[in-house]
């Protein structure tokens, strides 16, 4: 079963087409397209389990601070966006770590330079794809992500959990 | 006439108002075709006051250069934020707003502009000077650019111009909430006549 198998193009594999490839959603080519920049997958405990870059020609930090810094950005704005939530009464406080799923998320912000993508599985995975400003909605792609992940790197008996992907 | 309170003569109006040729760090990724005088004009349109009944869901924040909050006004959101929580959720922004300069994979970043949530939409507009305005509205909200945009005018015209107004410091301007909230009234009651 997929998570976030809702679409219809993301259930309708054809149970012979031999391997076990979820289907991409329509427009999206493999792994966000020319216009994905970089690519972030984080677990829960904020280890950096992919990191991929196709076009960044600035760098003002040394991997592992960036990747820190990326992790810690979400983490706050989860928090913020869940206390911050108009349509809500019962928040909670500021700063206290929310589960996967616990209050009020966020799927994209935008600046004048990139648009980052955001996407939290429900055992904390997350994935960051960040493309170009004008870029529509990326949910989707995401999603394909999340299933390429999951059929190809959790059902792998060779991955130990919680290490870089390889 | 748009306002009943006494405005400024209209010549040193036209000097200080919001720069038509906008800086490239001020203009919208999305061009929108309205700048300053029209987006005064397009206050009455009928997609001005959809984006202002929009904002009536949510918050608006204005924060210094430093990260303080100096305005908050809540527009009928669930539940109660005290005053405690503002501020920092003003401050934790003016953070994110930086550190998200950092992270950027390109040169010339200014900054998150919108914010995408389930169940909102954050949008920001920042000075020349660092004040940053931000609204909170329901998602989808169209246009709430031109009106962070038209309270960063009245925040030029009403605060800044007042005498008493100490700079950085939490804005007590009846002028600056009378026109707000005029501002809003007028459309909500434009759009109940409509």
């Amino acid at each position: 079963m997929q998570f976030f198998g809702g679409g219809s193009s993301l259930t309708s594999v054809p149970p012979d087409a031999g391997t076990p490839a979820p289907a991409a959603p329509p427009g999206t080519g493999t792994g966000g397209g020319p216009s994905a920049q970089v690519l972030y997958v984080f677990n829960r405990g904020g280890v950096c389990l992919l990191y991929r870059e196709w076009h960044r020609p600035l760098r003002t930090l040394d991997p592992t601070q960036d990747q820190k810094l990326m992790f810690g950005l979400l983490f706050s704005l989860r928090s913020f966006t869940s206390k911050i939530d108009p349509t809500t009464a019962e928040k909670g406080n500021l700063g206290v770590p929310l589960l996967p799923g616990q209050g009020c998320s966020f799927y994209s912000f935008k600046t004048n330079t990139y648009k980052l993508n955001f996407l939290e599985s429900p055992s904390g995975i997350k994935l960051i794809l960040i493309t170009h400003p004008r870029t529509g909605d990326q949910r989707d792609t995401l999603k394909h992500i999340y299933n390429l992940y999951v059929e190809y790197v959790v059902k792998n008996p060779l991955y130990a959990p919680g290490t870089p992907i390889k | 006439m748009r306002y009943s309170t006494p405005r400024p003569s209209n010549s040193v109006r036209h000097r200080i108002r919001f720069p038509v040729d906008l800086p490239r760090s001020l203009r919208l990724s999305t061009p929108v075709s309205s700048s300053s005088p029209a987006a005064c004009a397009d206050l009455h349109t009928p997609r001005a006051a959809f984006c202002f009944r929009r904002i009536l869901a949510g918050r608006l924040f204005i924060i210094n250069k430093s990260g303080g909050l100096i305005y908050y006004k809540d527009y009928g959101s669930a539940g109660r934020t005290d005053t405690n929580d503002s501020l920092r959720l003003a401050s934790l922004w003016h953070s994110m707003h930086a550190i998200s300069q950092q992270l950027s994979p390109t040169p010339g970043c200014e900054g998150i502009d919108l914010l995408q949530a389930h169940n909102f939409d954050l949008h920001c507009f920042q000075s020349l000077t660092g004040t940053k305005f931000f609204a909170v509205c329901e998602t989808g909200a169209q246009n709430i650019e031109v009106l962070l945009k038209v309270i960063y005018e009245l925040y030029t015209d009403f605060v800044l111009k007042n005498p008493f107004y100490e700079m950085e410091m939490p804005i007590r301007c009846e002028l600056f909430d009378l026109n707000l909230a005029q501002v809003l009234q007028k459309d909500r009651v434009a759009l109940l006549g409509r």
